[in-house]
């Protein structure tokens, strides 16, 4: 079985995301967007997927929601599956202290029950494997369809303030509310036509932007909340 | 979540990029799975209706302020037997 995470890549290695992101950078070039000094979403994302190549080591944290949604937002109605992980990444090497595992791209062991085994030997570790992806392997699969990238928090398109949000939780996007704060702490007003501009007036740059996966790759996505077991068949 | 289309699939990435070191900060990925029947769509969309979806939401942070851990002997050895 091939297994394939949220991220939809089969697999992780510096090579791949070497291929990625050379194959990014050929289909689409990194240019500036209309506005001139807004980047195009497919550059930003080319070059953040790059500084967190060369970050190393970093936090993440992962929250799984699935369930029946009756919403244009997709919020849930009623859940399948509800799952935190607060994992480290160091190259190529994630660590899942709660859960007492260790994960690369392919495998990944556990401890339980005594003994050191497969992360894939329970249901638990089961979920793990399949939910958990590497975020560079995300960013990597996302980088491919870069193109299609529009930034959400400025200019035309404004994500809905609750898109995706299951349990009501807004604090998502910046520049979803007239006056909030940004991640950075900074106050940041959205003014006519989306520009988000600092109290001190100084434009800022869009921060969140939105990329459509082809029929296909969602189609292997299910089929990886399938393979985990979480639906009741797997 | 019985009765899935698997003819009706979406899926969209939703990422915040700080603008101050260009790193990532949070990954969404959605994926939404049509039901036979149920499901209200616009062309190969789907806007509504019952429908499976899921949501994976990462939030990344403490960029190159983690080491790297310690593999237990015992885990390195199991991992290196797994295929």
């Amino acid at each position: 079985m091939k297994r394939i995470g949220p991220g939809g890549a089969p697999g992780l290695s510096a090579a791949m995301l070497s291929l990625a992101l050379a194959a990014t950078a050929g289909a689409a070039p990194p240019q500036p967007g209309k506005d001139g000094d807004i980047p195009s979403p497919a550059a930003k994302l080319l070059e953040a997927t790059k500084n967190l190549a060369k970050a190393g080591g970093y936090r993440t944290q992962l929250e799984v929601q699935g369930g029946l949604s009756k919403t244009p937002d997709h919020a849930l109605v009623q859940f399948a599956v509800r799952q935190s992980y607060d994992g480290q990444v160091y190259r190529e090497l994630l660590h899942v202290p709660a859960m007492k595992t260790f994960k690369t791209a392919k495998k990944g062991v556990r401890y339980f029950e005594g003994y050191w085994r497969s992360v894939l030997a329970d249901r638990d570790g089961k979920m793990l494997n399949s939910f958990f992806s590497f975020p560079q392997q995300v960013l990597a699969q996302a980088l491919r369809h870069a193109k299609t990238g529009e930034w959400i928090d400025a200019g035309g398109v404004v994500a809905p303030a609750t898109d995706g949000d299951a349990d009501g939780d807004s604090s998502s996007a910046a520049g979803e509310n007239d006056d909030e704060k940004g991640a950075s702490g900074k106050t940041v007003v959205v003014g006519e036509g989306g520009d988000a501009t600092s109290t001190d007036g100084a434009r800022s740059l869009p921060r969140v932007m939105r990329i459509e996966a082809p029929t296909r790759e969602a189609l292997q996505h299910y089929i990886a909340v399938e393979n985990s077991g979480c639906l009741g068949g797997g | 979540m019985s009765g899935a289309d698997k003819t009706l699939t979406n899926a969209f990435y939703e990422i915040e990029i700080d603008p101050d070191t260009n790193l990532p900060v949070r990954i969404k990925v959605t994926a939404l799975t049509g039901r036979r029947g149920t499901t209200e769509a616009k062309g190969k969309k789907i806007v509504g209706g019952e429908h499976a979806a899921f949501h994976f939401e990462y939030r990344l942070s403490d960029f190159g302020k983690v080491e790297k851990p310690e593999v237990p002997h015992e885990a390195a050895k199991v991992l290196a037997k797994l295929r």
